[in-house]
């Protein structure tokens, strides 16, 4: 048994001289170590705050309008908010609108605000439905990472932003070179789709942290792709910040904020891959899925309509145009509003 | 007839008992549908709500046949006590519900009478009335998830169905 | 079928052809002098006809289930079971007010079987258990015998005059005089067109003196086959019972047409396999 310990640390030591090492190591090596990295980091900005203070934070909804908390800074989260408030919103609130900027449930406030709660069933859901998906991406992504098992390498591209409409969510992968003939089967999908299920039984949370790009580089270094991502987003960046992601031990680099918990997803499938033309040499596969939350379930006829439909090819460009399409005609769309009420 | 959990133990007995006699229960039955006729809206108790609404549903079932039908006038005579409401039943009611096949009233219970018997009360109307509605429908708005899936699925269907129009 | 058959037996008695013989009769006028092709089209025309009207015009009463809180599921099992007993034994079409000849399975009589004459008084039951009731007075002393329509026991129905009486139930007979409810036994069936109308006969019977089984005068019973000799007052007396508003008790009101549709449609597809 000492042995392979042995070994791996010895090439843990010499990760940060040499990088083509990192290939070598097995997907849950790379996944511990992020997750390692990133309760380090949590730990340290909390240290950061060794007093408690207090901050005030009013509740503007709907439903007791005005309300006053008294919260911990950098430590309470928009989540105790709700539970002060009441039941229901803890279990329908998405996300929190903390001072004009959309913030996660689980996200320590930083000072004195005012904040709502948004939900599934708002006027204008959009930024909930963009989280959403956004979530259900980030967790097809830990899917696939973990599905190869250590015999192929996984490495996660990113997970394009594309709107709700288009019916599929979607993460770019770039698979092992060993499995450029692959074609996965039903039977693969299927066993997906049951790796999700788990997680989402596990009613595992979403974390946010926001990190310096150095560390969040030290994370991402053997991925190409998120290493670009990283550069992108701190140079977006004054202070060269960047926001992780982390529901159980699966650490990512995306957009925004996340939904609370994975127990928010009811119904999800993982419906298609396709390989995608682009002048790389690499093979970059995009996997497809689609997902309804709990608060919105439908019935299954329907729900196999859409799952039918989220097996084309969802492309970032399309939706542009056909957003632009569905503004011009809003015909047309009163006949779906029966179905979800 | 009524077919609920009561009726199921009811050993036979299908009907309430209002009033002093048998007629006098189809006479208390009267004007409440000449009433319901009237206003399309009304308030009653819950049970005689509940009786009369099989009896207002069957008039107007037999409106729908026509003012030439003689049996449907016969009925309509019995049943309306106020002789003007005849005109409305026929030309106003049974053109409203020509186009739907059955329950053409809604029942919703209100709190119980206050102040006399605490009697469990019910709001009856005719579906269609010109009166505000008594319970809004919330619907989802159009931009929920479940919603924009729905819709995508419908502009896909939409431009099949273009693209198949256009090849034929 | 079983039910088209049945009634195209009496009627065959009465025309004394076969249908099957229609072509070779035909065929042997035709042999006079003109080839023999122009003879086939009668019999499909007839045929279909006979089997339209007949699907049109007669369900028998045992087919509609009863209304209230039944499970249709008992009914549907039976109207099976009763159609399979229809295609190998001839019911046939009769009403309330017909005169029957029903032979039956006896064991204690010396051919092993025995028929009964009489004028049905009264149908009832629904589904495998319907029943008839055939009374007749033999020997001035009335008999009243109730069959079960689907009983492996009947071994013949025979239908010796059919036609209909003003009202639905004749049990008003028992204390008619005996004459209205004497028949021969060796009554000959009476010969009559498939195609025609059911004939209604408008006989009012006089009654023995009261007192009766029940008060036929009242208003409940509704009964119009009666010439009733009561004084006046007595008559009026009887209106006293009178409930004039259950005309109008619009939920009293069992429609059948649509599940008479719909059981004639099933039984269409049922008896052509």
């Amino acid at each position: 048994m000492a042995g392979p310990w042995v070994a791996r640390g010895l090439r843990r030591g010499s990760r940060y001289i040499s990088t083509p090492a990192f290939s070598q190591l097995t997907p849950d090596e790379v996944v511990r170590m992020r997750n390692e990295l990133f309760t380090k980091e949590k730990e340290r900005q909390l240290s950061l705050h060794p007093r408690i203070e207090k901050i005030e934070v009013k509740y503007t909804g709907k439903l007791h309008s005005g309300s006053v908390f008294v919260m911990n800074k950098a430590l309470s989260t928009p989540y105790n908010c709700a539970m002060h408030l009441s039941e229901w919103h803890c279990k329908n609130s998405v996300l929190a609108f903390v001072d004009g900027e959309i913030w996660d449930m689980y996200k320590p406030l930083t000072k004195s605000c005012e904040i709502q709660f948004l939900t599934f069933k708002d006027e204008d859901p959009e930024e909930v439905n963009k989280a959403y998906w956004r979530s259900c991406a980030m967790i097809m992504g830990c899917v696939l990472k973990r599905a190869f098992k250590g015999e192929y390498s996984v490495n996660l591209v990113k997970a394009p932003e594309v709107p709700v409409i288009s019916g599929a969510f979607c993460y770019d992968v770039v698979l092992d070179s060993k499995l450029n003939d692959w074609k996965p089967t039903n039977d693969n999908f299927c066993s997906l789709t049951k790796d999700a299920k788990k997680l989402i039984h596990q009613d595992l949370p979403f974390e946010t942290l926001c990190v310096e790009a150095k560390v969040a580089r030290e994370m991402f270094q053997h991925n190409i792709y998120k290493m670009e991502m990283i550069e992108r987003k701190a140079s977006q960046n004054m202070e060269g910040i960047v926001p992780l992601h982390r529901f159980g031990d699966f650490v990512d680099i995306s957009e925004g904020p996340h939904i609370p918990r994975t127990s928010f997803c009811f119904h999800y499938e993982i419906t298609a891959a396709h390989n995608l033309q682009t002048d790389q040499s690499e093979l970059i596969r995009r996997f497809q899925g689609v997902s309804l939350p709990v608060h919105l379930k439908a019935h299954h006829t329907v729900w196999h309509k859409l799952l039918e439909r989220s097996k084309r090819l969802v492309t970032e460009e399309e939706y542009l145009e056909a957003a632009a399409q569905c503004l011009e005609a809003k015909d047309g769309t009163e006949e779906g509003r029966t179905v979800s009420v | 007839m009524r077919l609920s959990v009561v009726a199921a133990i009811s050993h036979g007995r299908v009907y309430r008992r209002f009033g002093l006699s048998p007629r006098s229960r189809l006479d208390l039955l009267r004007n409440l549908v000449t009433a319901l006729v009237r206003h399309e809206r009304i308030e009653t108790p819950w049970a005689r709500a509940d009786e009369m609404r099989g009896y207002a549903e069957r008039l107007i079932d037999y409106a729908k046949r026509g003012d030439k039908d003689e049996r449907a006038m016969r009925m309509a005579d019995f049943w309306l006590t106020e002789k003007d409401l005849i005109h409305k039943l026929f030309k106003v009611l049974a053109p409203r519900f020509q186009p739907h096949p059955g329950s053409y009233t809604r029942m919703l219970q209100i709190p119980n009478r206050d102040g006399l018997d605490r009697a469990k009360m019910a709001v009856i109307e005719l579906k269609g009335n010109p009166l505000p509605p008594l319970v809004r429908p919330r619907r989802d708005s159009d931009k929920t998830l479940l919603n924009q899936l729905l819709k995508g699925y419908r502009q896909d269907a939409q431009r099949a169905a273009a693209a198949r129009g256009t090849h034929v | 079928m079983a039910a088209a058959c049945g009634r195209l037996v009496p009627r065959v008695a009465g025309i004394a052809l076969p249908s099957r013989c229609f072509s070779l009769s035909g065929y042997r006028v035709s042999s006079d002098g003109k080839p023999p092709k122009f003879q086939p089209p009668p019999k499909p025309v007839i045929i279909d006809r006979k089997t339209q009207k007949e699907d049109s015009r007669f369900l028998s009463p045992e087919f509609i289930p009863p209304r209230g809180r039944t499970d249709p599921l008992k009914y549907y099992m039976e109207r099976k079971d009763m159609i399979q007993r229809r295609k190998v034994f001839n019911i046939p079409e009769f009403y309330v007010g017909s005169v029957l000849a029903v032979t039956t399975a006896d064991p204690c009589a010396s051919d092993k079987s025995k028929r009964f004459v009489g004028i049905c008084i009264q149908r009832g039951g629904k589904g495998l258990g319907a029943t008839f009731v055939l009374r007749n007075v033999i020997e001035d002393q009335g008999v009243e015998i109730c069959y079960e329509l689907y009983s492996p026991r009947i071994q013949a129905i025979e239908v010796l005059k059919l036609e209909k009486r003003l009202d639905e139930n004749l049990m008003y007979l028992r204390d008619a005089l005996p004459e209205y409810s004497t028949f021969d036994v060796n009554m000959r069936p009476v010969p009559r067109m498939a195609h025609d109308e059911i004939p209604v006969n408008k006989l009012q019977v006089r009654m023995k003196p009261k007192p009766w089984s029940k008060r036929w005068e009242r208003p409940k019973y509704n009964i119009k086959g009666i010439k009733f000799e009561l004084p006046e007052h007595k008559m009026k007396a009887a209106q006293k019972w009178s409930q004039p508003w259950l005309e109008f008790d619009m939920l009293r009101e069992y429609d059948t047409s649509k599940i008479e549709a719909k059981i004639r449609k099933e039984l269409s597809e049922e008896l052509e396999k």
